[in-house]
C-alpha cells in the first residue's frame, strides 16, 4: 500500500504485531492452535490489501477502468 | 549391484528425469520453490480425505493431496497474475495459509488419530524395493512403477505436446502470446503437472529428495547450458549421476540414501558453479589469467 520504503517497513511491522496479538487472543478463546490462526489472519490481511489497496488494489483498478469506460 | 540397489537407483533416476524436465522450466520462471511449497500445502487435502473416508489408504490420500496441491498452485498463479505480488511472495502467501488450515484441521478433528505429513504421504526411498504391486504375475516395486509412469508422462507432455508453447512463454512471454501459442495455458498445465509429480513422488521417495531433484539439477544445468534443450538433458543427466553416486556413497558410508543423493545433487551444482565453461568461477579466473599473460607478453615483451 505505501509508496515509500520507510512507510512499508513501519506498516509491515504494525500489521504483523496486530495479527500476532489478535491471533493469540482468538486462538485462546476458541482453543485452536495459536500459530496457524496467526498465519491465517496475516494471510487474510495480505489478501485484503491486494483487493482493497488505494490506487493499486484490484477493486481500485476495476473502479478506474469503469470510470474510464464511462467517460469514453 | 544387487536387485534392491538397482530398484532404488532406477526409482531415483526416473524421478530425476521427471523432476529435471519440469524443474528446468520452473527454475527459468523463478518458481523453483513451488515443489517445497506444495510439500506443505497438501496437508488439508490429507485431513479432508481422512475426515471423509476415515482412512489413510495411499490412493485416496494422494488424490486428495494432489487436488489441494493443484488448488495451491492455481491460487499462486492467480495472485502472481494480478501483477501486485511477485512470484516468490505469491508462493509464500498461499502455502503457509493452506498448511495452517491443515494443522487446525488435525487438531480439531483428528487429534486422536496419528495424522501428519510424515506418516500420511512422505515415503522413504530406502523402502522402495519392499512395497510391491502384483502386475501380470510379477511383484513390481510400486515406487518404480509410479516414478517410471511419471517420467514417461512428463516427457510426453513437455517434449511432445507442450514444447513450443512452454519454450516461447518461458523465454519470451510476450512473443508467446502474440504468436498465439497459449503460453498462459501452458504455464498452468506445467504447474499442475509439477504438482502431480511432486505429490506422487513424496509418497514414493520422501519430500526432501523431491525438492532437491526439482531445483538443484536444473540450477546446475542452467549454469552449463546455453540452449533450453541442452539444459533439460543436462538436468536429467545431473539427476541420474547424483542418483548413482549418492546411492553408492550412502551404501559405502552406511548413511541415509535420500539424504546422500540430495547432497550429491548439491555437489554437482557446486562443481558446475566452479567449472562451467564461460560462467564458472575457476573458468573465469583462468581466462583472466590468460588475458593478463597475453597482455604482458605483448606490451612488455617478456
Amino acid at each position: 500500500m505505501p509508496t515509500r520504503l520507510s512507510g512499508m517497513i513501519a506498516l509491515s511491522g504494525l500489521i504483523g504485531a496486530v495479527c500476532g496479538v489478535a491471533g493469540a487472543l482468538v486462538a485462546g478463546r476458541t482453543e485452536l492452535p495459536t500459530g496457524p490462526v496467526i498465519v491465517l489472519l496475516a494471510t487474510a490481511a495480505a489478501l485484503a490489501s491486494i483487493l482493497l489497496a488505494p490506487r493499486r488494489g484490484i477493486l481500485a483498478r476495476l473502479h478506474r477502468r469503469s470510470a474510464l469506460a464511462g467517460t469514453a | 549391484m544387487n536387485l534392491d540397489a538397482l530398484v532404488i537407483v532406477l526409482t531415483a533416476g526416473l524421478l530425476a528425469t521427471a523432476c529435471g524436465v519440469l524443474g528446468s522450466f520452473l527454475v527459468l520462471r523463478r518458481q523453483a520453490l513451488m515443489s517445497d511449497a506444495v510439500s506443505h500445502a497438501v496437508l488439508p487435502g490429507i485431513v479432508l480425505v481422512f475426515l471423509l473416508t476415515g482412512s489413510r489408504a495411499a490412493l485416496p490420500t494422494v488424490l486428495g493431496a494432489t487436488l489441494v496441491g493443484v488448488a495451491c498452485v492455481l491460487g499462486f498463479e492467480a495472485l502472481r497474475r494480478t501483477g501486485l505480488v511477485r512470484a516468490d511472495a505469491a508462493i509464500a502467501l498461499t502455502f503457509p495459509a493452506l498448511f495452517s488450515l491443515g494443522v487446525i484441521g488435525v487438531s480439531k478433528f483428528a487429534s486422536g488419530a496419528h495424522l501428519d505429513l510424515d506418516t500420511a504421504i512422505y515415503g522413504e526411498i530406502t523402502f522402495a524395493p519392499l512395497r510391491t504391486l502384483a502386475v501380470a504375475g510379477l511383484d513390481v516395486p510400486r515406487s518404480l512403477l509410479v516414478t517410471g509412469l511419471a517420467a514417461v508422462l512428463t516427457l510426453l507432455l513437455v517434449v511432445v505436446v507442450l514444447w513450443r508453447p512452454l519454450q516461447a512463454s518461458t523465454l519470451d512471454p510476450q512473443f508467446g502470446e502474440i504468436a498465439g501459442l497459449r503460453g498462459q495455458l501452458a504455464q498452468r498445465v506445467l504447474l499442475v503437472a509439477s504438482t502431480a509429480v511432486a505429490v506422487v513422488a513424496f509418497d514414493s521417495v520422501g519430500a526432501i529428495l523431491v525438492v532437491a531433484f526439482f531445483v538443484v539439477p536444473a540450477a546446475a544445468a542452467h549454469l552449463l547450458a546455453t540452449r533450453l534443450a541442452t539444459m533439460l538433458i543436462l538436468a536429467v543427466a545431473v539427476g541420474w549421476a547424483s542418483a548413482v553416486t549418492g546411492h553408492w556413497a550412502a551404501v559405502h558410508y552406511d548413511t541415509s540414501i535420500s539424504g546422500t543423493i540430495g547432497l550429491a545433487t548439491v555437489v554437482c551444482f557446486v562443481l558446475a558453479r566452479l567449472l562451467a565453461p564461460r560462467r564458472g568461477l575457476l573458468w573465469r579466473a583462468w581466462r583472466r589469467q590468460v588475458g593478463a599473460d597475453r597482455f604482458t607478453a605483448r606490451w612488455y615483451d617478456v
